[in-house]
């Protein structure tokens, strides 16, 4: 793009960057050149590469005790949370924050629904079954549609397993070669977390997640109890 | 269960994430515990945004299971976590998280 420019020469052409409108205020007399207010594709694209355009983020956190008309307990509704935010893809919802009892499994869940492009979605968290849930938080990330320096991506415990369906064994960890969308042009930085549970209370709770093997095109993610845990 | 995960370029200057690999304190518990991580490269200001979510749980079931994972406190360089229970029975065998800091 420079290379192709030629001096001070294309600088007065009426065509050029240089020669925008501006107002009367900002000039010295009339002997300035005042050029026409097209920008031209060489200086449009010089411009792109020194100002690349930047993007927002939302990140938000949500609980189920600041949903409107929710309480705690067991077998509670979920938790309803309607956002507005332009940022609604790549959306992930990461769990910090719990407060349940014993009276049944330890279950907790926050998934998204209704995302309407540029506009919002709804978070939706709780528990179910007879699970005693007095509050839970969750962290929510999304990027702008067009933001491309992420990826993200989700996967339940019960699509990793193989074999028969039915529950996967106890203290089973389950390990799955993950495949980014499009390859990342050096070896990417990946975080994984969880963002739902759904533990027997008879064994302490446990769970790990991590990711190993990573590469330019995908990562292998590893997942799940130990020590006998369901 | 469910695990979600993000993955970026590592030497996006817009974005740092990074793991709290806090210890394992079996067969003794904790109550609170309060690392600060650097991240690989120095960002040009304050992230705007910071997500934050636990990765990793070792919780006796003998007790109610309340556990908070916070970040108090970042800036350009590093980030602050806060990993803690509000009742004194119930504390943790293990807990960890991770972090995402966008600009």
């Amino acid at each position: 793009m420079i290379e192709s420019a030629k001096g001070c020469e294309q600088l007065q052409s009426a065509q050029s960057i240089m020669g925008y409108d501006r107002p009367a205020n900002l000039s010295y007399g009339d002997d300035e050149r005042r050029g026409g207010i097209v920008i031209d594709d060489e200086a449009r694209k010089l411009l792109e590469a020194l100002y690349p355009k930047s993007y927002s983020v939302s990140c938000r956190e949500v609980s189920c005790s600041s949903a409107p008309g929710w309480t705690g307990g067991i077998g509670r509704p979920y938790a309803y949370h309607n956002i507005e935010a332009k940022q609604t893809a790549n959306l992930i919802t990461g769990l910090c924050r719990i407060d349940m009892g014993l009276n049944g499994w330890f279950r907790l869940k926050c998934y998204t629904q209704n995302v309407l492009s540029r506009s919002g979605y709804t978070a939706v968290l709780g528990s179910w079954d007879d699970t005693h849930l007095f509050d839970a938080s969750y962290s929510i990330l999304s990027f702008d549609e067009e933001d491309q320096r992420v990826q993200t991506g989700r996967m339940p415990y019960m699509d990793m397993r193989t074999g028969n369906s039915g529950l996967p064994p106890a203290g089973a960890r389950y390990t799955k070669r993950i495949n980014f969308t499009r390859p990342f042009k050096k070896v990417p930085k990946v975080v994984t977390f969880i963002s739902a549970i759904d533990s027997a209370n008879w064994v302490n709770l446990r769970v790990e997640i991590y990711p190993y093997d990573i590469d330019r095109n995908g990562f292998t993610l590893s997942f799940g109890p130990w020590g006998g845990q369901s | 269960m469910e695990a979600q995960w993000l993955a970026h370029e590592p030497d996006d200057p817009s974005i740092q994430s990074g793991t709290f690999d806090n210890p394992n304190y079996y067969p003794n518990k904790a109550k609170e515990y309060k690392p600060r991580v650097s991240y690989n490269t120095t960002m040009r200001k304050k992230p705007t945004a910071m997500f934050r979510a636990i990765s990793y749980l070792d919780i006796d079931r003998s007790h109610n299971i309340r556990l908070e994972y916070q970040l108090p406190n970042w800036n350009e360089q590093w980030v602050e976590a806060k990993f803690a229970t509000w009742a004194e029975e119930s504390k943790w065998y293990g807990f960890r998280g991770v972090f995402v800091a966008v600009l």
